[in-house]
């Protein structure tokens, strides 16, 4: 399937600009927390030699001087949802595939946008300018992603159709989706570029590399059959507040969790449904971002039985530091599970059942209860095979 | 791409092959086939004339058939030369001789021995192989083909793929196409062709329902799935097999390799004839023939020696003393007959009461009636010997017909196989082909309509083509009418196209063939109806053109009689009566013929010839007369 | 409650069950099946295999049937039959 790729390069610092234009000109490191460690989400455009996913302390021995900033991650979902949300008002297929990354779908399109250019004009009308978006269109995920990495500055655009090969055999190795530690196996093997990768017979590649092995030499050849995955709309409810105090206390944060799913159930959308799933987030006092996600084997039904699971959740999972906003988003909503019964296993429950069967019939006058029946399960005319008979009470 | 039909059933695969030869190999030329090979079920009866029509319609012909192993497992063999021809006759006949009669099982040990000149494919999906893929059963069918590799060599061995767009075939060639590049065996593609055009899948699924006696709503389970078994254009096959384009080109490989021409490589040899030692053939039958002389004439006359002489001339220039001799033993074979069963006397000589008749040209050889082959007196009826053996040239076999009482014939076959080995003397086969009662009757059950009606029909009907059965509907009041009807229309088209059909091999009446090499070399041999016969694949007309040494044993029920009448004069007078020595100009019995009184005499006793009256007292004016009639 | 007067209702009421359903689809110069257009345009990617079945052909309504199973670039997979003696699509379950 043709797939147009749109990056938003330094993503994060963008959304951070939005709110601090000050911070423009000045070199800033945006840092996030996982466990223990502290890495690099993201980073203004004329820091070079940075990459995201590097240690803190490593951004800073290159670059000391430089301001840090800790990571709004709501923010910034916030705001690509957003342009999600616009990217959907131009095709149904889109995928989120990661914070500024995003895949749309182009099947089926070519009544709505007779070319590619108009197509892509319509997306970048989409994306707000202040986010520099690029565009590449291929065949193939890891293609298009690769046509809008090496987007030319003049157009912001790249479309391939033909030359794949010719394009690919130039990039360097480290563009492949594939663990670190096998980027620099493959450079230490002298194998530094798509082409020399393309190259090799997929053999030697498995034998080092196993099932990424055959992965590698398929993405190096421009072969990506991995399917679009479009976001599934579904019903969210949002509720969060800001604390009237900072706090550490685990019942103060019950206390307004419960508030807050006080407001959820009450709302008319969630009416004889139940939570099947919930994220939870809390920002902290020194912009310390913590959340979980929730989910439920049985639609939660009321609040107790939320707020029991949330609880068990904060006590396992305790919170990095004062926490000063808190938030919750239900993302599935259910109806109450049914219980399957059997239908026979009391002698008297079948008579009942069967002079109920018979009632049925009688009432509207033809059978209403099948079971299906072996007639021919040999013949190659499939409608033949088997057969609906009434259950003869 | 040119392509090579390697998998193909002709009629001769009784009840499953549902287009003639002819029809076949027409419709490969006009699709431009580089050749066809014919491999019917477990049967070369189709061979000699597959042979001859390749040639005569200038396409090239492979030799094979598919086997029947144990276990209901097919699998296809191609000769490629006339020893793998000899060792598919020989796996032919093993397969016939094990299991019951009329099902054909080769166990598979067998085929390492006969593997020389062989090309293998592994089979439709009927074959073991096969199966193993269907059932995910890996490992054993890795075993499988290792072991056929082991028998027949890499490059003799093939993995057989056909896509008749049946369920399944897609998914199984995928896994044979696998296997096949695991292990390093190359692919053929077949199309298990069952008819020449696609409309004839209509007759071939009533075959299938005649086969099993039932009727084609009864046989959804044993019918072809579709209409796909049909010889196909070229560039349907390219599309069907374009996942595996060297299974085509691997057909040609495979034709090329194959140059058996039956109609040159042919093996069989004359019967010979062991002399005693110190005699050769020619100088015992001499032998025989001047002592019989002298027995029959008195002495050796010049006359006798002079015809001998010339007979003796044609014998040695068409080398056939051990022929002759071979005759005299089968002779002599139910001389011993009738004297177990008391039917002759030992005092006398073979010659002066001889077990059975000449009767044609044969006569005409003095040889012969020195030998005991006919009781005619050639020179006193000045026989001229130039129809039987021309001076010049010999283009068959010369032809000797015997008629034997029915008491001795039933013996002296049985002795016969016994003597020579069943591998040495066959019984001819006959194939019995479809006529209008028989096409009638078995299509009008396939085709599930009224059993009292088709009876009707069957009876109504005349003997005859079973083209002509609606011209005889139409002459009929209760059928007229069903002519344009369903079903019946049906009935009509299918016979039209059903005659002639091959319906089995069944034994020739007193057809056998001698060979001093084992005849399973050069055709296959089963067992047949009665114990103790053993029947070759071939009728008559294959025979004759492979100019095989054929001997008809014909019973006579007027010999019978005869035999008995003589046995009673003994009884009664104490005298053995040479009937070649009878007064042939008896008044009395002219007169007795001229009365009209000539029922139960043979040959004469039908309304025409009674009409005769006063015939002239001259055997041969007589004679002359009774064949004009 | 209705009274049973003890006689069937329905004699003989034996559904069918997997019938094929009418569908429209576009197919190339060789018959087979390019998209399906119910309910939605959808664009074959594939024809992962193909069968074909002839019967009944003594009847007064012969079954000659081209399966195909398609699978779509969404992922889907489908069985669809071209019936080849009226020329019109189905989908059925096979």
């Amino acid at each position: 399937m043709r797939i147009l790729c749109i990056l938003l390069p330094h993503f994060s610092w963008h959304c951070e600009t939005l709110n601090n234009p000050e911070i423009q000109g000045c070199p800033t490191i945006i840092t996030y927390n996982t466990g223990s460690q502290k890495l690099v989400l993201d980073y203004s455009p004329d820091l070079a030699g940075l990459q995201p996913e590097m240690p803190l302390q490593q951004a800073l021995a290159r670059y000391g001087e430089a301001n840090l900033l800790q990571a709004d991650l709501p923010c910034y979902r916030a705001i690509f949802e957003e342009i999600l949300g616009a990217l959907e008002q131009r095709s149904p297929l889109v995928e989120n595939a990661d914070l500024g990354q995003a895949y749309i779908g182009l099947e089926g399109l070519q009544m709505i946008y007779p070319d590619d250019r108009s197509l892509l004009k319509a997306v970048q009308e989409a994306v707000p300018a202040h986010f520099s978006p690029r565009a590449g269109l291929a065949e193939g995920k890891f293609p298009a992603y690769l046509a809008a990495l090496y987007s030319p500055p003049e157009a912001n655009y790249r479309i391939l159709t033909d030359g794949l090969t010719d394009f690919l055999k130039g990039l360097p190795c480290d563009v492949l989706p594939i663990a670190g530690k096998n980027k620099a196996c493959l450079h230490e093997f002298g194998l530094h570029t798509l082409g020399q990768l393309a190259a090799l017979s997929p053999g030697p590649l498995q034998a080092q590399f196993g099932p990424e092995g055959r992965k590698i030499r398929d993405l190096a050849r421009g072969r990506d059959e991995t399917p679009l995955y479009p976001r599934f709309m579904e019903e969210n409810i949002e509720e969060s507040t800001v604390l009237s105090s900072v706090t550490v206390s685990l019942e103060a944060i019950l206390i307004t969790v419960e508030g807050l799913l006080t407001r959820v159930f009450s709302r008319e959308s969630l009416k004889g449904r139940g939570i099947r799933s919930l994220h939870i987030w809390t920002c902290g006092w020194g912009a310390q971002y913590w959340e979980h996600s929730l989910q439920f084997k049985e639609p939660a039904m009321d609040i107790r039985s939320t707020l029991s699971r949330i609880k068990l959740l904060l006590e396992d999972f305790p919170q990095p530091g004062p926490v000063e906003r808190i938030g919750l988003k239900i993302t599935g909503l259910g109806y109450r599970n049914g219980r399957q019964k059997s239908l026979f296993s009391e002698v008297r429950a079948q008579d009942h059942l069967l002079n109920d069967i018979k009632q049925l019939e009688l009432r509207l006058g033809s059978p209403q209860v099948y079971k299906i029946k072996e007639v021919e399960p040999w013949s190659r005319i499939p409608e033949r095979r088997y057969a609906l008979a009434p259950l003869n009470p | 791409m040119p392509y090579a039909e390697l998998h193909c059933h002709s009629y001769y695969s009784f009840h499953d092959g549902a287009s003639s030869l002819e029809e076949l190999l027409t419709q490969a030329k006009e699709l431009g086939y580089q050749a066809l090979a014919l491999t019917d079920h477990d049967n070369l009866c189709g061979a000699m004339r597959f042979a001859q029509v390749t040639h005569s319609l200038d396409i090239q012909g492979i030799i094979g058939a598919e086997v029947t192993l144990k276990g209901g497992y097919h699998l296809t063999l191609l000769a490629r030369d006339s020893t793998g021809y000899r060792n598919l006759c020989r796996l032919i006949t093993a397969a016939h001789n094990s299991g019951e009669r009329n099902n054909p099982e080769l166990d598979p040990c067998q085929l390492p021995e006969q593997a020389a000149g062989l090309i293998v494919l592994s089979g439709c999906p009927r074959s073991e192989l096969a199966q193993l893929i269907d059932g995910s059963r890996q490992a054993e069918a890795r075993a499988l083909v290792r072991q056929y590799l082991e028998w027949f060599g890499w490059e003799n061995y093939y993995l057989e793929v056909q896509q008749n767009l049946v369920h399944g075939d897609t998914s199984r060639n995928r896994a044979l196409a696998a296997l096949a590049q695991e292990m390093g065996v190359r692919m053929a593609a077949t199309g298990n062709v069952h008819y020449h055009i696609r409309e004839r899948h209509q007759l071939q699924d009533c075959l299938v329902a005649i086969r099993h006696c039932r009727n084609l709503e009864e046989t959804h389970r044993e019918r072809r799935a579709n209409s796909e078994f049909y010889l196909r254009p070229v560039k349907e096959l390219d599309t069907l097999f374009q996942e595996y384009p060297e299974a085509l080109t691997n057909t040609l490989a495979i034709a090329n390799r194959c140059t058996l021409d039956l109609t040159r490589d042919l093996c069989y040899i004359f019967p010979d004839y062991p002399a005693p030692e110190g005699e050769t053939p020619e100088s015992y039958l001499e032998k025989l023939c001047s002592e019989a002389a002298v027995r029959r004439y008195g002495a050796i006359t010049p006359e006798v020696s002079a015809r001998l002489e010339q007979e003796f001339g044609l014998v040695r220039k068409f080398k056939l003393a051990g022929f002759l001799l071979m005759y005299h033993e089968v002779i002599k074979l139910g001389r011993e007959v009738m004297l177990e069963q008391g039917l002759s006397d030992p005092s006398l000589a073979l010659e002066e009461n001889p077990p059975g008749r000449g009767r044609g040209s044969s006569v005409s050889l003095l040889i012969g009636y020195l030998i005991g082959l006919s009781h005619i007196d050639p020179l006193k009826y000045n026989l001229s010997l130039e129809r039987f053996l021309p001076s010049d040239t010999m283009s068959t076999v010369p032809d000797i017909d015997l008629d034997f009482p029915r008491s001795i014939r039933e013996d002296l076959i049985l002795r016969t196989h016994q003597r020579w080995g069943w591998e040495h003397a066959v019984l001819t086969g006959t194939i019995a082909t479809y006529m209008v009662k028989g096409a009638v009757r078995d299509l009008g059950k396939a085709l599930g309509l009224p059993e009292e009606e088709v009876d009707q029909l069957s009876r109504q009907v005349d003997w005859g083509s079973a083209k002509g059965l609606k011209d005889q509907m139409q002459k009929s009041p209760q059928f007229q009418s069903k002519i344009d009807t369903p079903v019946w229309r049906d009935l009509i088209r299918l016979a039209w196209e059903l005659d002639g059909f091959p319906k089995y091999l069944g034994q020739h009446p007193g057809g056998m063939v001698l060979s001093s090499t084992p005849l399973i070399d050069i055709v296959p041999v089963q067992r047949g109806a009665i114990d103790g016969r053993y029947v070759c694949q071939w009728d008559k007309d294959s025979i004759d053109d492979a100019g095989f040494v054929k001997i008809d044993f014909l019973a006579l029920g007027a010999l019978s009689q005869m035999q008995e009448a003589l046995e009673l004069i003994h009884r009664h007078t104490g005298k053995r009566i040479d009937i070649s020595r009878i007064n042939f100009e008896d008044t009395a019995v002219y007169d007795m013929l001229g009365g009209g009184d000539t029922i139960g005499i043979f040959q004469v006793e039908s309304a025409p010839r009674r009409s005769q009256r006063r015939p002239p007292p001259s055997f041969l004016v007589y004679t002359a007369i009774m064949s004009t009639l | 409650m209705v009274q049973n007067s003890g006689k069937t209702l329905c004699p003989g009421t034996l559904k069918p069950v997997n019938l094929p359903e009418l569908i429209k689809a576009e197919e190339d110069a060789s018959g087979l099946p390019t998209a399906i257009l119910t309910p939605r345009r959808q664009v074959i990617k594939t024809i992962e295999d193909r069968w074909r079945i002839d019967d009944e052909w003594w009847r007064r309504e012969p079954v000659s049937r081209l399966y195909c199973a398609v699978l779509f670039a969404s992922g889907q997979r489908l069985v669809v039959y071209k019936d080849l003696t009226d020329g019109e699509w189905y989908k059925q379950g096979y």
